[in-house]
């Protein structure tokens, strides 16, 4: 059987999600997760699915319930490497993962969590100079208001 | 053409490790008789998504799956199960659609992406789903 | 001594007596034995041979009966040997013989005396008899004759004829005996004339039921397609030979078996259900049904079928019929001329798609950050144009590693809420590949549409038009426009 397999890359977390999932798999690969997170402090948990070609109703379950708990934890899921014929089945199946973020790749997800770090350490500063909220010129999802003021108050709050 | 692919599949199903076996089969025997990968990764999920039900529901069933190469190529999935049958067949069919987090999305999805979807459901007695899915 | 002279007249006359009673019981008890053997004989020749009998033989080298064909008058015209038993086989006279009533050279003597055996005792020397018979007899060997007439309310039956080739005496004991046979012989003689002819009336009936049932089977085995009747249980009463063929089996094999015994599991499930059909509707069903070709097991022929109840004499299904038709070719036709009809739409269907899904990369950020892609859409949305749509937008989306997506709706006159569905779908699954996605060119009638079906697009980005929403794309990806 295929095992997945955690790496630690900056503070992401990489989960490579095997191609076929098992019931008990869930189980251990979520445990994993969250002693890995407490262990590196991780802002970010990566589950790449480059690897899943079929992608049913339990996959979204396994991710909204890891999403759940990983927020608990303090950090945030991202989605990676979800093919197009895996997309578009879960959209017919009306999988859309809302509040869960999804990027093209391990690039893209790299990309996201040093840039957002950037701007919660910016927010933190500005915070902490200002008093008040940052003009966002510049920024991931500088349209996706509602995302980012989540994150932000998230971090806030720690 | 590998007309290993097209041929039946009559697979038991008790566990998830023998949904993973048939849906896999589903997708080779579906991208087999041309379908796009988009369309047979679907028909894969929706064998998928009855098998679990079978594994999550009853003590375990069967799915058959039937390759259709004449003029009209198509394929055909069969589950059935000796469970405890569903009592709102009408309900479960058109129900879940907008739930995010997965449940109860495997029926009515399925019945979305097939283009032929039957549920027979007697109560004790079990289920029988059959959906069909023409290609285009 | 009156009484030792009249004595032995008494005794003479009671020992006589006795004589006689003795002799009328042996005379009783060999016409009932005859009687006996009479009713219990299956044929001609058994009804002759119940005439000897053990007390009474007879001796004659030849016994023989013949039967009268009568006309229409009640008149014979001729006599037909239907039986003979003889002891010296040198002068038979052959079965099955038909002799002309009017030539027969005793005819003049027994149409005379009709009711009494005749006896002639000398054939040489008898007064009843004329020239030519006495001339007839002596060719054929006859020294002495019994002519028994079998005559019945005034007709002639037959005739039964003992013939020895000497004189013979007939005694009173030989002539009372030969006088009760007439009787007993006449009933038998008629009931085995009309069992004989009701025999003949059914195997003439039997041979044409035969021919005609040949004759159907014939046309059933010729016929090119599947015939066949099934009883209530599914076994085969009727089947012709295409339908032996196609299961590969030998002529007469099927009649008895049902269809499970030989066929395809699915086929006998099939038409089982179809004979429940008929059995149900109480009248004719009609299907399509796919049977093995017994030549090419790949390419199966497929029948239309009807079937039908077949009702007894109290008009009851006691069996439902079938015949079929093979419309394989006409399918083929029918497939291929559809195939081609569905070639020409996928075809235009492929140039129009080409056509309705273009993607252009606009943008890419300077540090591969991702670039901007745009996708006007044009015209009319149905659903397999939004799969498509999808699809290429989901293919670009991953080529170019776009982050945002701008879908311009300005070549879109109205839309509706499934158009909007198709939207929005196209919009998460760009979101699952990491896309954002921004709508621009909503013209004021498409606004004025969404507004009034109370679609919620609040969610969405939407923009005025192309140029707003380019700006906004890059300041997505960190970019500013601006002049040197």
């Amino acid at each position: 059987m295929e095992t997945s397999t955690i790496q630690k890359l900056e503070n992401l977390l990489l989960v490579s999600v095997p191609r076929d999932l098992m019931d008990d798999e869930v189980l251990r690969l979520r445990r994993q997760v969250v002693r890995e997170i407490r262990k590196y402090h991780s802002r970010w948990v990566m589950l790449d699915f480059s690897a899943v070609d079929i992608c049913d109703s339990f996959f979204g379950r396994f991710i909204q319930s890891t999403a759940d708990m990983v927020g608990l934890m303090g950090a945030d899921v991202i989605v990676s490497g979800l093919q197009d014929a895996v997309v578009e089945t879960m959209i017919e199946l009306g999988m859309t993962l809302e509040n869960i973020r999804a990027v093209l790749d391990l690039d893209d997800a790299l990309a996201l969590s040093r840039t957002v770090q950037r701007t919660e350490m910016y927010t933190q500063g500005m915070k902490a100079l200002n008093g008040h909220d940052i003009d966002w010129d510049n920024g991931w999802d500088a349209l996706d208001m509602d995302s980012l003021h989540r994150d932000t108050h998230a971090i806030a709050e720690v | 053409m590998d007309l290993e692919r097209l041929l039946p599949v009559r697979q038991s199903v008790t566990s998830v490790m023998d949904v993973v076996k048939v849906r896999r089969q589903g997708l080779e025997m579906a991208l087999e008789l041309g379908f796009p990968t988009p369309e047979a990764t679907k028909i894969a999920v929706v064998i998928s998504e009855l098998g679990r039900n079978i594994v999550l529901y009853t003590k375990g069933g069967l799915i058959n799956l039937i390759a259709y190469t004449g003029e009209r190529k198509g394929i055909k999935i069969i589950a059935q199960d000796q469970g405890p049958g569903i009592d709102n067949v009408e309900q479960v069919l058109e129900g879940g659609y907008t739930s995010s987090n997965g449940m109860g999305l495997g029926i009515s999805g399925s019945r979305r992406i097939m283009d032929e979807f039957e549920v027979k459901s007697v109560a004790g007695v079990g289920t029988k789903i059959t959906g069909v899915k023409w290609l285009r | 001594m009156k009484d030792e002279t009249a004595r032995p007249d008494a005794l003479t006359a009671l020992q006589n007596e006795m004589v006689a009673l003795k002799v009328a019981l042996l005379q009783a008890q060999v016409l009932q034995a005859i009687s006996r053997d009479i009713s219990a004989a299956r044929d001609e020749q058994q009804l002759l041979q119940a005439l000897a009998q053990p007390g009474f033989d007879a001796d004659a080298c030849t016994v023989s009966l013949s039967y009268t064909v009568l006309d229409e008058n009640g008149t014979p015209t001729y006599l037909e040997t239907v039986a003979s038993l003889n002891a010296d086989t040198a002068q038979v006279s052959p079965v099955g013989m038909r002799m002309n009533w009017a030539r027969h050279p005793l005819a003049e003597v027994l149409t005379n005396h009709p009711d009494k055996p005749l006896y002639i005792a000398d054939a040489r020397t008898d007064p009843h008899l004329s020239k030519a018979a006495r001339a007839y007899l002596a060719r054929f060997g006859v020294g002495a004759e019994v002519a028994i007439p079998l005559r019945h309310a005034g007709q002639w039956v037959g005739l039964i004829i003992f013939d020895w080739q000497t004189p013979h005496h007939f005694s009173d004991y030989e002539r009372a005996i030969f006088d009760g046979i007439s009787p007993l012989m006449t009933v038998a003689v008629q009931n085995r004339r009309l069992v004989d002819r009701l025999e003949k009336i059914v195997a003439a009936r039997t041979a044409e039921l035969h021919e005609s049932q040949f004759l159907f089977q014939t046309f059933l085995d010729n016929f090119p397609d599947l015939a066949f009747a099934r009883d209530l249980q599914g076994h085969f009463i009727l089947s012709n030979r295409a339908l032996e063929i196609t299961f590969a089996l030998r002529p007469g094999e099927a009649v008895g078996r049902t269809l499970h015994d030989f066929a395809p599991q699915e086929v006998a499930d099939c038409l089982w259900t179809s004979q429940q059909d008929v059995l149900a509707q109480q009248g004719p069903v009609a299907l399509e049904v796919t049977l093995p070709a017994p030549d090419d097991p790949l390419a199966p022929r497929v029948k239309y079928l009807v079937e039908f109840p077949l009702y007894d004499a109290d008009n009851r299904v006691y069996a439902v019929g079938g015949v079929a038709n093979d419309i394989t070719d006409r399918k083929q036709a029918q497939a291929e001329r559809e195939r081609l009809q569905h070639e020409v739409i996928v075809t235009q269907q492929q140039a129009l798609k080409e056509l309705a899904t273009p993607i252009i990369p606009i943008m890419k950020h300077p540090d591969g950050k991702g670039s901007i892609l745009v996708m006007p859409l044009i015209g009319s949305i149905d659903a397999l144009r939004a799969g498509d749509i999808m699809r290429a937008l989901l293919a670009g989306i991953s080529a170019h590693r776009a982050k945002v997506v701008i879908l311009d709706m300005t070549g879109v006159p109205l839309v509706d809420t499934s158009i909007i569905n198709y939207l929005n779908r196209t919009i998460q699954a760009a979101r699952l590949k990491g896309a954002q996605t921004i709508i621009t060119g909503i013209s004021d009638v498409v606004a004025e549409t969404i507004v009034d079906l109370g679609i919620d697009w609040s969610y969405a980005t939407t923009l005025s038009d192309l140029h707003t929403g380019l700006i906004a794309a890059l300041r997505v990806l960190g970019l500013r426009l601006s002049k040197f």
